[in-house]
């Protein structure tokens, strides 16, 4: 039941001297501004099941503050890439790190990178938050209790202080009449919006999003995107999200990622990917995406 | 172990051997009663007469509910009062019998409300006697999922033989006691015995799982 | 039947404090072994795996009596009360059983959990303690009830040990007054009625768990 990273190659274990490389394929489009030190990169992050690899040598840098769409076909590794960022999954080559700190490793003797221990990932696991597809609230607690559940067992946070906080991230994703509600008598919006609000409630650096809305009816989708929209515009947190939801995504996003068999194929600004798309896969998924709506 | 005294063990092996001829008839003969017992306590149970169907409920939840060793009692002292003498090995039979052919019951009951209903309105389309129609159409079919489940109550049952030891029934803990009482040496025949059943209860579990793995149940 | 009732109730007191300390142990012994035979580090998983199977695969009696009769000699020289005796062995007994229960309890647990304690990052006890093992008894209690009411009536056995429950002073009285049917009847129905105590228990106990919860709802 524990879920560590595991152990890549003896050969990654000096990592300290990689710097990051770019793909040739993202040459062509990569964010404008003086680069400031990424909060997130993944340097030639490689996973695989059995045969089938499904993160292939990705390289990806994140500032803080951005917002990252990620879009593709299914099956492209869109949602490892954010599972293994959240340590709920290993990888078997490369490096991952987060705010300066490697994830996947930590220092060891004479300057080394070794394998992290558990101790370790769980520091810097406390940057990541993440909210899921089929929400997981926790059934048997209340949506205030579920929001404080973690600040108040995992950060040691006072009761009294975590339900404050709480209240206000309930009252922020518009659930402040829910408090008391159990998750079974909430809708899928309003449950989605709690499952925001209780991963906010650990103050994360980066929210990773995977496909929040799949699992919604059309018509309550928007309430959650709003709380995205919101989330955006008012406070500068870094934003990695996989989505079907194009237009959002258009809308919203600083950069759009298109994902094709475990790696980045192209990305660019919301413009140039949905409007000038430059490779041919690009190209047919999106014309796909328009045919379905 | 320089505790366990092997010689001791070696000499008193064959008066638990014999015993454990007891424990096994009484397992096998308990176990016939209960199956065939309990497959016409579950017909009974699923009846729509309700005058049949709520009594033969009541007996049966309550048999389940309550210990195997005050029905024994019930039945090894209760009985003679009323002119009925039975050996203890009797009583235990069909103390043991009678008791788990209630939990047999609600297995076939399962069993049976897991045959299609469309079995029983052809059964009765064809006007078949309710004797054909269970032998050749529904018990074939309730039977083969619940063939596990009534061999785990065969394990049940052999472990549970020696509650019978309270009414002076000579199985092999009963045996063990009396053993060790003369020589006050518990270790061994207990310890003997424990080993018994557990080695039988692994056989008969290994036995029941080849049986499911046979029927393609799991 | 008057002089009867008060020695009957006394027994039937000392059963149902049997019963209760025994299923006691009986959660503890089933909730470790069940976790020692899902953790990762064999030792612990051999161990629990033999504790089950021990336990399940001897008679309780046979338990029974060698906690009365072997432990008190040498080598291991421990001498129990009979009260002792009686809950060790069938708390021990119920909660090898109990374990492959809570196993499928802890299995039935929606694998989104975990994910979301992983996201939170809660340790692993804190997940386990807070988010895992209260939805995981909610589910063991329909099974569970099966198992204490077994184990309610293994508690018979104890009276084979010397212990005054409701079987011994049943025998006893037997044996005094020779009213046998009224007092055997009297048992069989004060067992009937504890066990459907128990039944009402669990059931009670199982809806104030699950307050607000559907049953079979999402997670």
């Amino acid at each position: 039941m524990t879920s560590s990273a595991s152990t890549p190659p003896a050969a990654f274990s000096q990592l300290s001297t990689l710097t990051p490389t770019v793909a040739p394929h993202e040459a062509n489009a990569m964010p404008l501004s003086a680069a400031p030190a990424p909060l997130v990169s993944f340097k030639e992050v490689t996973k695989r099941y059995g045969n089938f690899t499904v993160l292939d040598k990705l390289d990806l840098n994140i500032t803080p503050g951005e917002k990252v769409a990620i879009i593709g076909p299914s099956g492209s590794g869109k949602s490892t890439l954010l599972r293994v960022l959240m340590t709920l999954e290993g990888i078997d080559e490369g490096l991952i790190e987060v705010d300066g700190e490697s994830l996947t490793h930590m220092p060891g003797r004479g300057g080394l990178l070794v394998p992290a221990n558990d101790r370790h990932i769980r520091r810097v696991r406390g940057k990541i938050g993440m909210v899921f597809q089929s929400f997981n609230l926790f059934p048997h607690m209340t949506a205030l209790q579920n929001v404080i559940e973690a600040p108040v067992h995992v950060l040691g946070m006072k009761t009294a202080e975590a339900r404050e906080r709480a209240a206000d991230l309930l009252e922020l994703v518009g659930l402040g009449s829910k408090f008391d509600h159990y998750p079974s008598q909430l809708s899928g919006g309003q449950q989605q919006r709690v499952a925001i609000a209780r991963a906010l409630a650990m103050r994360p650096k980066v929210m990773l999003f995977d496909e929040v809305t799949s699992a919604l009816d059309p018509e309550l989708c928007g309430e959650v995107l709003n709380v995205i929209r919101k989330l955006g515009a008012e406070h500068s947190l870094t934003m990695l999200m996989v989505t079907h939801q194009m237009g959002f995504a258009r809308e919203f996003a600083d950069r759009v990622c298109f994902f094709y068999k475990g790696q980045i194929h192209e990305q660019g600004t919301p413009a140039q990917i949905f409007e000038h798309p430059r490779e041919e896969r690009t190209c047919a998924f999106l014309s796909a995406v328009k045919e379905a709506n | 172990m320089s505790f366990f005294d092997w010689h001791y063990a070696l000499q008193i092996l064959p008066e638990l051997l014999r015993a454990s001829l007891n424990t096994l008839g009484i397992t096998l003969l308990g176990f016939v009663i209960a199956i065939v017992l309990g497959l016409f306590l579950a017909i009974a149970r699923r009846s729509n007469r309700v005058w049949l169907s709520w009594p033969i409920a009541l007996v049966i939840e309550f048999i389940r509910s309550t210990p195997l060793l005050i029905q024994v009692y019930f039945l090894y002292y209760v009985l003679p009062n009323y002119g009925v003498s039975m050996t203890a090995m009797q009583v235990g039979v069909i103390g043991i019998g009678v008791h788990y052919a209630c939990y047999i019951a609600e297995v076939y009951r399962g069993g049976l409300d897991a045959v299609p209903r469309a079995q029983w309105e052809a059964v009765t389309a064809l006007n078949m006697g309710p004797y054909i129609a269970y032998r050749n159409i529904i018990l074939p079919q309730a039977l083969r999922p619940i063939l596990p489940p009534l061999g785990n109550y065969l394990i049940a049952m052999l472990k549970d033989t020696p509650v019978l030891s309270a009414i002076t029934v000579v199985e092999i803990m009963q045996q063990a006691k009396n053993t060790g009482s003369e020589t006050f040496r518990y270790l061994e025949p207990i310890t003997m015995v424990g080993l018994f059943f557990l080695a039988l209860s692994i056989v008969l579990a290994y036995l029941v799982r080849r049986l499911e793995l046979r029927l393609e149940l799991r | 039947m008057g002089e009867l009732l008060p020695l009957m109730l006394q027994g039937a007191w000392v059963t149902l404090q049997v019963t209760f300390y025994g299923s006691l142990l009986a959660i503890v012994a089933a909730i470790l072994a069940a976790l020692g035979r899902l953790s990762p580090w064999l030792p612990l998983r051999w161990f629990s795996i033999a504790y089950i199977e021990l336990f399940r695969g001897t008679s309780l009696l046979v338990q029974l009596f060698w906690l009365f009769f072997v432990l008190p000699l040498p080598p291991f020289n421990i001498e129990l009360s009979p009260f002792a005796v009686a809950i060790v062995g069938l708390g021990l007994h119920i909660g090898a059983y109990g374990a492959e229960v809570m196993r499928g309890a802890i299995g039935s647990v929606a694998k989104g959990q975990y994910e979301a304690s992983v996201a939170l990052n809660f340790s692993a006890f804190t997940r386990f303690r807070r988010i895992i093992l209260p939805q995981a008894l909610l589910a063991a209690i329909p099974p569970g009830t099966n198992l204490l009411i077994e184990l309610l009536k293994n508690t018979s056995l104890v009276s084979l040990i010397t212990l005054s429950d409701l079987s011994f002073r049943a025998r006893q009285l037997d044996q005094a007054t020779f009213e046998t049917l009224q007092i055997f009847t009297l048992a069989l129905i004060m067992y009937f009625v504890m066990a459907q105590m128990i039944n009402f228990g669990m059931r009670w106990i199982e809806r104030r768990l699950s307050r607000g919860r559907m049953r079979g709802g999402l997670s």
